[in-house]
Formats: C-alpha cells, sequence, structure tokens
C-alpha cells in the first residue's frame, strides 16, 4: 500500500501542486489540511507516513501545528514548507522536530527528493 | 557515436580554452603572483587535453600535457613565473593554435616536447628544496583546517580514524547553513566533528559555497557515515577520504615540537585531495571561483553557428521582400481591408529583422583581445616598450564587420608601433615617457561605432608625405600645393602609397593604407587620420552598427554598376539582334517556346545608348510573379555578395530603385527593384 501523506497548507494553489508532485511520486495524499489545528485533527485522525506543513497560517501556525503532533507522535514524520526569508521559522521547526525542510518556490525536483528520503 | 559530429563543438571550444591561455598568460606576465590565473591556465590546458585525446588528436593532446606539467608546477609554486617559461608556454599556445587551424606548418612539435619536457626536469631538481619552504605559503586551492593544540590532541587521545568529508550542496540550496546543521547533526551521532572548513561559525552566518569540509573522527566506516548523511535532502555529493598521515598522531610517539610538522603533514596531504579533486572534476567543474572560463561559458547562452543566423537573415529580408509586394498589391488596389491587416503585420516583420540583426551583434572584444599578445611580441622584437590600453571592448558589432576589421585592425596597430612609437632612448631624450602609449578604443556615435587607435608617437610629417607622394606618382606638385595639411596625411590612405623606405615585416607587410581604407569602405565604413609631429597619430574609423549582405548579380548599363537580387533572376543568355522580334511594338525573344518581352535597362534608367551596335545582347532572364522578362544590359559582371544600403527616399518618387549596395572593392551600385522596372 501507498505510503500516506498529509498536506498542510492555507493556499490551494499550494495543496494542488503539493498533491500532484506527492502523487506523481507514487505516495498517496491522504488529506488536506487549512491550518494547524485542522492539521493537528486530520494527524490523529488518519495517522499519516508524512505531513508536509506550511508555517505561516491563520488559527495555530505550523510550528505550533509540528510541536502538537510531536506530542501525539513522538515519531512522526514532518517536512517543513517555508518560504525564503523564513530561516528562523525553518530553524525552529528542526528544533520541535520537523526532519526536512523545503524552500518555496518549491522545485519538483527537491519535493521529490525529500519525500523520498523520508518513507523509502 | 561518430566522432565527427562534435568536431565543430571541438573547434569551437578549443579556440575558448586558447584564448584563455593566451589571455591569462599576458596577465600572469604582468602579476606573476597572480595564482588564479595560473589555475585558469592549468584548467585550460587540462580540458584542452583531454578534449584532445577524446577527439583522438594525439598531437594536440600531447603538447596541451606538456604544458599541463609546467603549469602544475607554477601553480605548486615550485617554479617561479618568469619571461623564459612564460616565452615558452606561450610558443607551446601558438603551435597548439597551428595544430588546430593548419597543422602542417608546425614545425618540429617533438622538439618543443621536449623543450618543455627538459625546463620541467631542470627546474623541478634546482627548485626542489624551495618546496619544502614554499608549501605552507602556497596555492589558494588548499584547506588549512590549522588546527590547535587541542585539537590535534582530541585526535590522538581517541579512539577512530580521522577522516575529511566533503559534501557539495545542490547549487540551488536555499539555506546552506541550516544544510550543514543537519549534516553535523547527523555526524555527532557516529564521532567526533573536530573542525569543519569553512570554520562552523562562519557556516552559521551562510558564509559558505556549495562546498565545505569536515575533519571528522569516527570509528565507523566510511559507508556507514556516507549511508547517515544520505537522507539529508539537498546534497550533491559526498566524498570522504581516510587521512592516513594522522595515523602517526595517535601513536603518541610525537614530540610537542614536531607537530608543526605534523600540522604541515595534514595540510599538504589535504591539499594534495583537493588538487585530486580538481583533477577529477575538471570537466564537469563549476567552481565558485569567478573565473575567465566560467563568464565565456555563461550558461545562459547558447552557440549558434553563424551560417545558420546568415540563413535566418536571408530568409528575414526575403520576408521583408514579400511584405513589400504585398503591400503594392494592397495599395494599388484600394484594398482597405487588407491594409489593415498589413500593418501589424509589417510591424512584426520589422521586429524580427531588428532581432535578427541583434543576434549577429557580437562584441568588438572578440578582434580586440588578440592585440595584447600582438603589441606584447611585437614591442620585445623592436625593443620598443609599449603600453597598450584597450577601452570600450564591450561594444557591439555585426559579426560580419568584426570579422572583417580583425586585418586592417592589425595593420594600423603594426604601423603604429612601427612607425609611430620611437625607441625607448629616442622618447627619453624628447622628454616622453620611455613606455610609449597605444590606445585601441570603440564606442558608439550615432547609428555608428568608431573604432580609434591612437599612439602618442612621433605623428605623421606631412612634408614627408609631399615628398612621398610626388615622387609614387599619387599626386603632383600643384594638387599638393592647393592641399590643406590634413588631407595630405590623408594621402597615405591612397593606392601605391608607403611612407617607411624598406618595407619591414612588421608594418610593410606588402600592404599598404590603402588596401585599409578600400576594406572598410567595403563594409560602408570610413577611415580619418589626425596627426601632430612629435605629439602623435589617431586613426578613426567609422563603422555601421549593422549590415545586411545579399547575393547579388553585378551587370553593367552605360558606365554604371546595377545589382539584381539573385533570387529573381532565372538565367542568361546572350540575344542576338537578329532574333528580336517585335510584337505590338515590344520587343520580344522566343524562348523555349514562349515569348520573353525584353527590357532595354537603358531607357528604364535613362541611360544613353552608346549607339555602337553589338552583335549579342547580354540578357538577364528574370521571374516575376509567374512571367518572364528579359533586361538588356551592356555587359555582366558577374555574382557577388554585396552590402545593402537603404536609400532614403525623403522625395517618395524612387523608383526602379530597391537600394543602394556596397561592392567589395568599395564601389557603390544601385540595386534594381525587379517588380518596378518590369511592370513600369
Amino acid at each position: 500500500m501507498a505510503k500516506t501523506v498529509l498536506v498542510v497548507d492555507d493556499a490551494q494553489f499550494m495543496r494542488t501542486m503539493l498533491k500532484k508532485l506527492i502523487e506523481e511520486n507514487g505516495y498517496e495524499v491522504v488529506d488536506e489540511a487549512v491550518n494547524g489545528q485542522e492539521a493537528v485533527e486530520k494527524y490523529k485522525e488518519h495517522n499519516p507516513d508524512l505531513v508536509t506543513m506550511d508555517i505561516t497560517m491563520p488559527k495555530m501556525d505550523g510550528i505550533e501545528a509540528i510541536k502538537a503532533i510531536m506530542d501525539y507522535d513522538a515519531e512522526a514524520d514532518v517536512i517543513v514548507c517555508s518560504a525564503m526569508g523564513q530561516k528562523p521559522m525553518v530553524v525552529e521547526s528542526l528544533e520541535v522536530g520537523a526532519k526536512d525542510f523545503i524552500v518555496k518556490p518549491i522545485k519538483p525536483e527537491k519535493v521529490k527528493d525529500s519525500l523520498n528520503n523520508i518513507l523509502d | 557515436m561518430d566522432m565527427n559530429d562534435f568536431q565543430e563543438l571541438y573547434a569551437s571550444e578549443s579556440r575558448e580554452h586558447l584564448d584563455i591561455l593566451n589571455d591569462s598568460l599576458l596577465t600572469l606576465e604582468n602579476d606573476p603572483e597572480n595564482m588564479e590565473m595560473i589555475n585558469e591556465c592549468f584548467r585550460a590546458a587540462h580540458t584542452l587535453k583531454g578534449m584532445a585525446g577524446t577527439m583522438g588528436f594525439e598531437r594536440v593532446s600531447r603538447l596541451a600535457h606538456a604544458m599541463e606539467n609546467i603549469l602544475d608546477l607554477l601553480r605548486d609554486g615550485q617554479i617561479g613565473v618568469n619571461t623564459e617559461v612564460i616565452n615558452l608556454l606561450f610558443k607551446a599556445v601558438d603551435n597548439l593554435e597551428l595544430l588546430s587551424s593548419n597543422p602542417d606548418e608546425v614545425e618540429d612539435l617533438e622538439g618543443l616536447i621536449s623543450e618543455l619536457k627538459s625546463f620541467l626536469e631542470t627546474d623541478n631538481t634546482e627548485t626542489d628544496n624551495q618546496k619544502q619552504e614554499n608549501s605552507t605559503s602556497s596555492s589558494s586551492a588548499e584547506i588549512d583546517f590549522d588546527l590547535s593544540d587541542d585539537e590535534l590532541r582530541i585526535i590522538s587521545d581517541n579512539s577512530g580514524d580521522p577522516m575529511i568529508i566533503r559534501i557539495q550542496l545542490e547549487d540551488d540550496c536555499v539555506f546552506k547553513s541550516l544544510r550543514a546543521d543537519m549534516v553535523f547533526e547527523a555526524l555527532e551521532e557516529y564521532g567526533e566533528l573536530i573542525k569543519a572548513h569553512p570554520a562552523i561559525d562562519k557556516i552559521r552566518k551562510e558564509e559558505l559555497d556549495e562546498t565545505f569540509h569536515i575533519l571528522f573522527l569516527t570509528i565507523e566506516s566510511k559507508e556507514i557515515i556516507a549511508e547517515s548523511l544520505d537522507n539529508i535532502s539537498e546534497i550533491e555529493e559526498i566524498e570522504i577520504t581516510m587521512i592516513d598521515q594522522l595515523e602517526q598522531l595517535k601513536d603518541g610517539s610525537q614530540q610537542e615540537d614536531n607537530k608543526e610538522d605534523n600540522q604541515d603533514g595534514i595540510k599538504e596531504d589535504i591539499k594534495d585531495l583537493e588538487d585530486k579533486e580538481i583533477e577529477e572534476n575538471q570537466v564537469k567543474k563549476s567552481t565558485n571561483v569567478k573565473s575567465l572560463s566560467k563568464r565565456l561559458k555563461a550558461n545562459n547562452t547558447i552557440r549558434v553557428d553563424v551560417e545558420r543566423l546568415d540563413s535566418l537573415m536571408n530568409l528575414v529580408a526575403e520576408l521583408v521582400i514579400k511584405r513589400t509586394q504585398v503591400e503594392s498589391v494592397g495599395e494599388s488596389y484600394n484594398l482597405d481591408e487588407l491594409n489593415k491587416k498589413l500593418k501589424p503585420l509589417s510591424k512584426v516583420t520589422t521586429e524580427l529583422q531588428n532581432s535578427v540583426m541583434e543576434m549577429r551583434m557580437v562584441p568588438i572584444s572578440l578582434v580586440f583581445n588578440r592585440f595584447p599578445r600582438l603589441v606584447r611580441d611585437l614591442a620585445q622584437d623592436l625593443d620598443k616598450e609599449i603600453n597598450l590600453v584597450i577601452e570600450g571592448e564591450e561594444t557591439e558589432l555585426d559579426r560580419t564587420i568584426i570579422d572583417e576589421i580583425g586585418d586592417p585592425l592589425v595593420h594600423m596597430v603594426r604601423n603604429a608601433i612601427g612607425h609611430g612609437i620611437e625607441d625607448p632612448e629616442e622618447r627619453e631624450r624628447l622628454g616622453k615617457d620611455r613606455e610609449g602609449l597605444i590606445k585601441l578604443s570603440a564606442f558608439h556615435e550615432g547609428n555608428n561605432v568608431v573604432v580609434q587607435i591612437q599612439d602618442d608617437g612621433q605623428g605623421i610629417n606631412p612634408e614627408l608625405i609631399k615628398k612621398k607622394a610626388i615622387e609614387k606618382g599619387v599626386a603632383t606638385l600643384s594638387e599638393i600645393e592647393a592641399m590643406s595639411e590634413s588631407e595630405i596625411i590623408m594621402l597615405i590612405l591612397a593606392a601605391g602609397f608607403s611612407t617607411n623606405e624598406e618595407v619591414n615585416d612588421v608594418s610593410g607587410r606588402g600592404v599598404g593604407m590603402d588596401v585599409v581604407k578600400t576594406k572598410i569602405e567595403s563594409l560602408s565604413g570610413s577611415v580619418d587620420i589626425e596627426s601632430e609631429v612629435g605629439k602623435g597619430s589617431t586613426f578613426t574609423m567609422k563603422l555601421p552598427l549593422t549590415l545586411s549582405i545579399i547575393q547579388g548579380f553585378l551587370i553593367k548599363v552605360a558606365d554604371q554598376k546595377y545589382v539584381i537580387p539573385l533570387e529573381s533572376i532565372q538565367e542568361i543568355v546572350d540575344v542576338n539582334p537578329d532574333d528580336i522580334k517585335t510584337i505590338r511594338q515590344e520587343k520580344v525573344i522566343h524562348r523555349r517556346g514562349s515569348v520573353v518581352p525584353l527590357i532595354s535597362l537603358h531607357d528604364k534608367l535613362n541611360k544613353e545608348e552608346t549607339g555602337e551596335l553589338k552583335r549579342e545582347i547580354p540578357t538577364v532572364i528574370v521571374e516575376v510573379g509567374n512571367d518572364y522578362y528579359g533586361l538588356m544590359a551592356d555587359s555582366i559582371i558577374g555574382q557577388q555578395e554585396v552590402v545593402i544600403k537603404r536609400i532614403n527616399d525623403l522625395s517618395g518618387n524612387l523608383e526602379k530603385i530597391a537600394g543602394g549596395a556596397i561592392l567589395g572593392d568599395g564601389s557603390i551600385a544601385l540595386i534594381i527593384n525587379v517588380e518596378e522596372i518590369t511592370t513600369s
């Protein structure tokens, strides 16, 4: 069975794009979430193999969401999706347990490598 | 794989590397400490060797190899840069050039190779002792971990093997420092991180390039370490090298005072390693160093054969002609709808034409680049001291012009050095700098590009010119007396004039300034000279920015030359006046079963008929639409490439003429508008 991924991003465009890339690489997008709070709920619901997590989101940001997810499942694998200027946030995400990061604008090759590194 | 397919690529690329060699050697001669240039030369020679080897050009490959060996010694600081070695390297470059252009002219290649080799041997032994001393201070490529006593102690006290891990990140990696951190973190699980290069705090501040090195101590194997880094994204390449030299440290037998040596040992070892890397990565090398070779090979350009551009240009030119034809249909039938639709089409074709023209623009540095070397060699030969200043080398000109102005420029620069600049002693006596100045510059002026050659030499003496002009019969005494000084100076451009008594092989070369003038004029440019005795001379060439060149067919009517565009010509026939028939008051001939109307170009172009009866009339059969016409001329000159010049038709009633053309000999011809001349 294909490994499952939860895509978290408040922008429809990013979700669509990531979904396409994830599916192209042979994984299944089990659900999507538009903010941190929803992300935590859906993580608990699906227990996916991987989460791609946007940082800047309404209600609960990505870092808080990672913390909450790690509290629930210390083995969770999360990839942070950051923008160019967000280095401090990336550092923080890695500190709270993210396994990898990708930088927007995302490049298909990089997403693929990152997915494979963690899921394979 | 057919190697012939790569022939062209090889030719153009090796040309580039030879240029790099020439440039870098020149720079190096003036700046012997310039490591960057030595590396540049080394890389160029190395790449040439590899390319030639792949192509099976064994002689090129061997010569490049011999050069590479010398450059390697220079790079290591084992031999110093001096005139002898530079001359030898230049000689090798010259022969490499010959090998790729005129391999038959290469004399005694073996001699040269053994000369290079023997240079290697003698200097190597002489300076072997210096090597030791130099090794600590030399080379920019060396990684110096600069280990402190504490760090050395850590290495010796702990179990495990020291290794150098080279990490190369993908070049579009955004947060490099974070990736580096992830590497450090992953490594910490397996052993002791001794030091990084660049230093860790620098890496944290993003002060790193794609590549960084880590000195790492671990009991694990290379493979396990490599695997542990495998899951980190954006890593292009990992290379792990065990350090044997450090093995000695762990024995604990080393005394404090020996540590210095060991440090050197490590450095040298690391340096060797680096060299090896450079060697291995030579081809795909895209180092962070902003190097000459990189600038030449910018990724966002592609190479296109000039011929292809030319054919594109010809197609566009034809498109423009066809457009004009359609436009005239629209106008003569008052087809408003068509005319309206044609406007944007005409705009697009004009833009297309302009962009093709632009594609053909190349910087004049392509020509200027050869002068530093030429001037250097000439100055050496003539025992003169010359400072060459080049300005505006980025100025762009049409490729065709660039190709053509090389020789005239060389001629003029040779003249300036040979005749203009005085000997250093003479200059000193005159209160000038020992070093003569030659300035080569290019700049835009309106729709032209101006190329100037200035020297601060002795100038041109009008008195000598007068005397010589009369002697050579270029002008008579009375003519000269009516001339201004600048007009007299311009006489040196006249055919058959050469001021120097004995044609020496520096500036003479059997051609005079008249050839230069003809050449420049054939490119629809002009030459001007300003000169002041004792102060120097300035030669100014004005050249058009772009050139349109077509294949034209030249004929003569009365005393004037005309061009008929080649694509409309069907054939050339000699018409016997007896064969001319008259149908409805029109002169015609029979040709292959059809009737061809004859058109007298004398009539149409308002030229006087010579009146003499000819037994055969040279006639050009042209096709217009689906009809044939015979254009009767006085004589046929033949096919030629001509440069088109647009004629500004201010009065708006320029008929039968499509434009002007400048011929190879600089003279002017008019281009016949075949459509108009056959219908009017």
